[in-house]
């Protein structure tokens, strides 16, 4: 055998093993290819069935919405101030928040997501639930009203922020109280499906009447209507098991950890600082999947007290508040969690702190860090309502008393600052302050009939709301002041800024 | 039935007939005769050594020993035309009379030049053509300039040699590759790399895998070692690139690696050594660099066998590198081992094979950079967590145990790459040629990186963790088959006529795994020994084929006019488009060899080519872009349903439309040459992310609605500065200028699309925005107040003018030989005309840097409004407003190369052909205007599409290679 046929056999083998794998590998034909990722027809067309992953996609989105307003609120209000973060610097300033901060400009912002949490919805509904043969109609009612109340849910939160957004592609801005109506819609409608057994992986997503009740009673709030608010938020806490409830957004600490966690916990100088009058309650969540607290039973007392305030009924009000209290000094606390060092802001159980220059300077509002510390997961309150302010109860300090506040401003301060307090890292303050903002920018580029202006281009800010950074103001660092007492600032602001009129 | 009866075949049979066939052996007749000569300098009367010399219009050929004779054999009486080439020299033309039994004689004196008219090109014109028939222009960079080029890797290799590309380095680490831009940037997602062929075979060139090490990612361009190049070809984009399709609107390059030449057989080894040592021009000087870097040991061997019979040519080669890197630990360590083989062979006079083979073994080690937050060099020039003078972290402001913390992250990463190509050639006769090409570029890669403690110890934080693993693996696979037919129609008097056609299947797989394990077992490095196991997976696929028919029509062998068509499909595509249309026509008229010019210009204007051409080549859009697709994340267990891509079936591939002319002009008997092009770039159709509504729930989906344009001047200088017995020095100038712009951001209903993100930061990004480059950069900027102070308010968006790609760029070169043996070459690139963002400075502000501190209007003041009260550290303003005053000026001029070539070192003793090298590689950096950033590597890859560069900091600059080298042959 010479080279030359012994290198043609060499070329011969090579083309064919060279096409044979070609071929082997292309499974035959190289021109088709197969989409490895989810496509809408094989969703429809699974035969396990679809409905499973699309409501888990809800409680995904519905955490990532939680997440975020509770970030966004955070350092938005008085609660937080970003000291240096990657987070947005015109949060704090919050009449600089325009629709292309970065807060909110992104497919990760407040807006984006309670939006895709609606679209969602939507198609899981009319796409998913009813193609899926999996499910026994039982299941199909109760899938189909999980959907219906994570819809609502979203355009409630977008009614609590907003003061108008569409709800339909390239549709008219729809006013943040006519909204309310479809969230409210959306709430009844799961009503029916309720009844069946839950249809979850996992009890803790499990939404009952007592979620639905409470979700009503805040969008009926929301709304201003007092009796419907009233009504369902009695509902709710006359429901067998509302004691203790609490329906919470969860975390995955592997794959969707609490947004909130970094900033309350990893302690250096690049974060968020908590006013010091709040210092007790900081970090509320301990670990990378604490849950966030969605609908508790506290609000419906709270709702109860506000709708007597608003009948100028002193004495009822009080009771409310102090089963609110009552409701919010829970069992679930975490006594010696090593808290990190806090650089920065007051360290030391020593600081006293007045909620503004008029106020008592109270002691206990501040804990000693790093160190062992209480936190409290769901709710807390410095508010009591037989212990003189100033005392200690329950190891914090008391900062207001219930049983001395006689007038409706004395117990509007009192029931907004137990609002900030039980609702702490909730996502609730920003909206509390009467403060609403923008939509994201590419809500407006896409639809430019929505228009310029407070609440679209630009945040809307009560003109009560203290300019730059003050609601966040504080001096001294053995005896704190804190510039403005917010909840002072709201109760002499009330008609404004309660949905229910005030006396 | 045997070949010689097949000349109707089908050339797609080819593979069928071989299959079944014996092929007719090329028996010599006694019948034949057969021609020698010698081929010679005509200024020096020197022998040309290693001359190409051939039969026109046929494979028969070549080249002259080491004497600079050639014989070729076994030639039927007859007349032939033979052709002597060889580089920088003008080719020259003989006809000789072949008698039986008769040895003819043809002796060549070629005459230097500058003009390489008469170099053949295949790429980008189907079939081999002369330079002086290209209606466009297309670069070769010859085997003289590899070996000049003390580098491995092809990016670097292609660094200032063509004019009209810029090759910016992502980084100085190992595994990565260059940002090539060829004219501008044609697309406002797509990645601007070309499309590269070995061989003929489309090989994987992506920026497409590693673990997160802040903004580094590995690059398929760095494992594209082909055992020994011979040549190099570069097609720009535009008409030269239409037959190439939708893929290949930035441009073509070819690689071709050695066969072999006939003759005995011929050894070569090689031996490499030298040093990596750290540039330290941005490196601040506030530590000691020896905590951070080495001067890394660097060797290389190489061998090689080449020779052959007149039938059957081989080149095989080997060898093993390894380099211990510039970073202290070797973690910056470089391993490969790489073996090839090419053989060619001339099976019958109408039938010729070529395969090459290579298999590629490459590790190499990495570190954290950039900003990332564990990045060793970032935490060093931003003082974070190592001063104690300002924020320190608040477990330990220790800097030796931080240090060792932040030098316990080990990552490395292994390629496997094999690239192999086979191709038939068959000429039925001598005016119809086939060629078939089978290729397979297989890529598999496996990286890990391991933290061996939890990475928030860094920060003061408790140990929660034991260590991290992260694992992932990519396994490519394209296969692809080529055809080129070319038929030489009869002359129509003056008019000749020669119609290509080419078909193109390619076909890739490519396949993602990894897996991650954290609260690591002792010593383990298994990722799923370990507290959490996560994993993922991805894969993609597309299937891309194309055919196009080519006309090159001739007349007077002085003009020539060139049409050609180009019809692509794609899977790709939207599922409502079939096919893509792409034409080009273009013309080149050679006015110097028309009767009519005088000939007293030409000792002048020794040459003149005019040249124009109008041609289309696209970008297709990634694979399932078209499509509406979910995501299903893992979530408590289930997964999680999301939303994913919008979807869009009438995706099509991008069209750059390009309309260029030129001319190429020798003075003074070639000795000075001038190319010079202006090209008109149009890309339609442009893929822009264009938005959904957001009440949809849906993001961005690419959508064919945008325009660029890219205007590029191109210039192109050699000279014969000087020649005599002794002394020969040539220079060369690369000059480019490049304006690259956003003409259009309208949807189809002309509603104006927003501006969109093509990397960069928040508070200063870089924005695809109309009339704007692509790229520009917006930044968020501090308000002066109406008192003169700065109060932290923020001015959000603004467009400062500042683009990330260099709109002026060149080279210059000059090559010495003295005393024929040795020679210094040097070369150096210059840029300008772009920005950088430097992301180091506004943490070196947070630190409390004074001299960072003080670029910003006002600073005081800013520390004023920045004080809160009960604040330990006074911190100025936030992050979002400093982007502005970050964007730097990234000129610069770089000294590439300087090498040493001493041939015959020990002639004296009787040793022939051995050579010695020095060399040393990017000595020199000046010019630079940035702070602390070479403004050259910066990084942020954007999704692993467009990658404009432009942000810099806590990158490593590329080493200085010194190199010496022994390379002996016998």
């Amino acid at each position: 055998m010479n080279i030359k046929t012994a290198f043609k056999r060499i070329f011969l083998t090579t083309l064919l093993a060279t096409t044979a794998l070609a071929i082997s590998s292309c499974n035959s034909n190289p021109t088709v290819v197969d989409n490895p990722t989810i496509t809408q027809e094989s969703l429809v067309l699974f035969s396990g069935g679809s409905a499973t992953q699309l409501l888990q996609g809800l409680r995904r989105q519905m955490t990532l919405c939680v997440g975020i307003t509770s970030q966004l609120s955070a350092y938005a209000s008085d609660d937080y101030r970003n000291i240096f973060t990657f987070l947005s610097a015109n949060v704090d300033n919050i009449r600089a928040l325009t629709s292309q901060d970065l807060a909110i400009a992104g497919v990760g912002g407040v807006y984006f997501r309670l939006q895709q949490l609606v679209a969602t919805c939507d198609f899981g509904i009319s796409n998913i639930i009813p193609a899926d043969a999996s499910l026994t109609a039982p299941q199909r009612q109760n899938a189909l009203a999980q959907a219906r109340f994570y819809k609502g849910l979203a355009i409630l939160m977008l009614a609590e922020n907003h003061i108008s957004f569409p709800l339909t592609e390239r549709g008219p801005a729809v006013p943040a109280r006519a909204a309310l109506d479809t969230a409210i819609a959306q709430f009844n409608a799961a009503a029916a499906g309720l009844s069946a057994p839950a249809f979850v992986p996992n009890p803790v997503f499990t939404i009952n009447f007592i979620t639905q009740r409470l979700a009503l009673a805040r969008a009926w709030r929301q709304a201003g209507n007092r009796d419907s608010a009233a009504f369902y938020a009695q509902a709710a806490i006359n429901t067998p098991g509302s004691a203790g409830y609490a329906f919470r957004a969860q975390y995955d600490a592997q794959n969707l950890t609490n947004e909130v966690f970094p900033f309350v916990y990893t302690r250096t100088s690049r974060d968020l600082q908590v006013l010091p009058r709040l210092d007790y309650l900081d970090p509320k969540y301990t670990a990378l999947d604490s849950p966030i607290p969605v609908l508790k039973i506290e609000e419906a007392h709270l709702i109860l007290a506000e709708v007597e305030l608003s009948r100028n009924n002193i004495a009822n009000a009080k009771t409310n508040l102090r089963n609110a209290i009552t409701a919010a000094l829970r069992a679930d606390s975490i006594s010696g969690f090593p808290a990190n060092p806090r650089i920065g802001n007051p360290n030391s159980a020593a600081v006293t702190v007045r909620a503004d220059a008029s106020a008592p300077a109270i002691p206990g509002l501040v804990r000693t860090r790093p160190g062992p510390i209480t936190v409290y997961p769901t709710s807390f309150t410095s508010v009591r309502d037989t212990n003189a302010v100033g005392s200690i109860s329950l190891g914090i300090g008391v900062s207001a008393n219930l049983a001395t506040a006689n007038t409706v401003a004395d117990l509007f301060r009192i029931l907004y600052l137990m609002r900030q307090e039980i609702f702490f890292l909730e996502g609730r303050r920003m909206s509390d302050l009467g403060i609403r903002i923008p939509l994201m920018q590419r809500q407006l580029d896409v639809n430019p009939s929505l228009g310029v202006g407070d609440g679209l281009t630009v945040a809307a800010v009560p003109s009560y709301i203290p300019l730059g950074t003050d609601m966040d103001a504080f001096t001294g660092t053995t005896a704190v002041t804190c510039a403005v007492d917010m909840n002072r600032v709201l109760a002499a602001n009330r008609s404004q800024v309660s949905p229910f009129p005030m006396p | 039935m045997t070949l010689s009866h097949s000349r109707k075949a089908f050339p797609l049979f080819l593979l069928l007939i071989l299959s079944t066939t014996s092929i007719q052996h090329a028996v010599a007749q006694p019948t034949t005769g057969e021609v020698r000569g010698k081929v010679v300098d005509a200024s020096t009367n020197e022998p040309l050594i290693g001359a190409q010399v051939s039969i026109r219009d046929t494979k028969t050929g070549t080249t002259t020993t080491i004497s600079g004779e050639y014989v070729l054999r076994r030639l039927e009486p007859g007349e032939y035309t033979i052709i002597a080439r060889y580089i920088g020299y003008k080719s020259l033309s003989r006809v000789v009379k072949v008698q039986a039994g008769v040895t003819a004689s043809a002796d060549f004196a070629l005459t230097p030049t500058t003009v390489q008219a008469d170099e053949l090109v295949v790429t980008g014109v189907g079939t081999a053509t002369e330079k002086r028939r290209l209606s466009a222009p297309v670069d070769a960079i010859t085997q003289e300039q590899i070996e000049r080029t003390p580098t491995n890797s092809i990016d670097q290799l292609m660094q200032g040699q063509v004019a009209g590309v810029s090759i910016g380095m992502a980084s100085g680490l190992p595994g990565t590759g260059s940002r090539i831009q060829t004219r501008g940037v044609k697309s406002a997602v797509a990645n601007t790399l070309p499309i590269v062929y070995v061989d003929g075979v489309r090989v994987d060139v992506g920026d497409n895998f590693g673990v997160g090490t802040g903004g580094t990612v590995s690059s398929s361009l760095a494992q594209l070692v082909t055992g020994e190049i011979e040549r190099i070809e570069v097609v720009r984009g535009g008409a030269g690139a239409t037959l190439y399709g939708s893929q290949a609107a930035n441009g073509v390059i070819q690689i071709f690696t050695k066969k072999g030449k006939a003759g005995q057989t011929r050894f070569k080894v090689a031996a490499q050594t030298g040093v990596d040592s750290p540039e330290l021009k941005f490196i601040p000087d506030d530590f000691p660099p020896s905590l951070l870097f080495q001067n890394g040991f660097f060797q290389q061997y190489t061998a090689n066998i080449n020779g052959g019979a007149d039938n059957v040519t081989y080149n095989i080669s080997g060898s093993a590198r390894s380099n211990r890197g510039f970073l202290s630990k070797d973690q910056a360590q470089d391993e490969l081992q790489n073996v090839a083989a090419g053989v060619r062979a001339i099976l019958s006079d109408k039938l010729d094979a070529e395969f090459s083979t290579s298999f590629i073994r490459n590790s190499f080690g990495r570190v954290n950079q950039g900003n990332n937050i564990f990045s060793l060099l970032g935490g060093l020039t931003t003082g974070n967590n190592f001063r104690s003078n300002t924020i320190a972290a608040a477990g330990t402001d220790n800097r030796d145990s931080l240090f060792s913390i932040w030098q316990l992250p080990e990552y490395r990463e292994d390629v496997n790459r094999s690239i192999n190509s086979l191709t038939f050639g068959f000429n039925p006769f001598k005016e119809f040629s086939n060629k078939l090409t089978v290729g397979l570029d297989y890529n598999k890669r496996e990286a890990r990186f391991q933290t061996p403690i939890q990475t928030s110890q860094a920060f003061g934080a408790a140990p929660t963790a034991l260590g991290t693993i992260v694992r992932s693996d990519r396994e490519f696979l394209q296969l692809s088959l080529n055809y080129v037919g070319s038929i030489k129609l009869p002359d129509f008097g003056p008019v000749s006529n020669t119609i290509s056609l080419v078909g193109e299947g390619i076909r890739n797989n490519e396949r993602v795994i990894g897996g991650t394990g954290t609260g690591l077992a002792a010593g383990t490095r298994d990722f799923d020994q370990s507290g959490t196991v996560t994993g993922f997976e991805g894969g993609s696929g597309i299937f891309f084929g194309g055919i196009a028919i080519q006309d090159q029509i001739g007349i007077s062998n002085n003009i020539f006019l060139d049409l050609g068509l180009r019809l692509d499909v794609s899977t790709a595509f939207g599922r409502d488009v079939a096919t893509v249309f792409a034409p080009k026509v273009g013309a080149s008229i050679n006015l110097s060899d028309f009767d009519f010019y005088p000939e007293s210009m030409k000792s002048i204007l020794s040459s003149v080519k005019l040249r124009g051409a109008y041609g289309r080549a696209g970008n297709t859009p990634p694979p399932f872009t078209r499509d509406r697709t979910f995501g299903a994340p893992s979530f408590l267990g289930t997964a999680a349903l999301t939303f994913a891509n919008p979807g869009d079936p009438t995706l099509k591939p991008e069209i750059t439309t390009t309309i260029e002319g030129g001319f190429d002009a020798g003075f003074f008997n070639d000795r000075v040459s001038l190319e010079f092009t202006y090209s008109d770039a149009r890309t339609t159709d442009a893929l822009f992310a264009v938005p959904n509504d957001p009440v949809t729930g849906l993001g961005n989906q690419l959508r064919n609605v945008g325009g660029l344009a890219n205007l590029v001047f191109e210039l192109s200088l050699k000279a014969n500065v000087y020649q005599a017995e002794n002394v020969d020095i040539q220079a060369r100038l690369n000059f480019s200028s490049v304006y690259a712009v956003i003409t259009n951001m309208t949807d189809a209903n002309g509603r104006p699309i927003p501006d969109f993100a093509a990397g960069g930061f928040a508070f200063a990004g870089l924005r695809i925005a109309p009339n704007r480059a692509p790229g520009a950069f917006r930044a968020n900027r501090l308000a002066q107040e109406a008192d003169g102070t700065f109060r932290g308010r923020i001015i959000f968006d603004q467009f400062n003018g500042a683009q990330p790609i260099p709109s002026r760029f060149g080279s210059f070169s000059f090559d010495i030989t003295l005393f024929k043996d040795f020679s210094i070459s040097a070369m150096a690139e210059f840029s300008w005309g772009n920005s950088v963002l430097n992301v180091l400075e506004p943490l070196r502000m947070n630190a409390g840097f004074e001299n960072s501190l003080r670029r910003i209007p006002g600073f005081v003041s800013i520390v004023n409004a920045g004080a809160q009260p009960g604040a330990a550290v006074s911190i100025p303003g936030n992050f979002q407003s400093f982007g502005y005053f970050f964007i730097e000026d990234a000129r610069w001029i770089k000294i590439r190369d300087i090498t040493f070539r001493y041939r015959n070192v020990l002639s004296q003793l009787g040793i022939r052909n051995l050579v010695f090298t020095a060399s040393v590689r990017n000595p020199i950096i000046f010019g630079t205007q940035t702070t602390g950033v070479d403004p050259e590597v910066n990084w942020a890859r954007f999704g692993g599409d467009i990658d404009l560069g432009s942000t810099a900091g806590a990158n490593y600059s590329a080493p200085r290679m010194w190199r010496f080298g022994l390379e002996y042959s016998f």
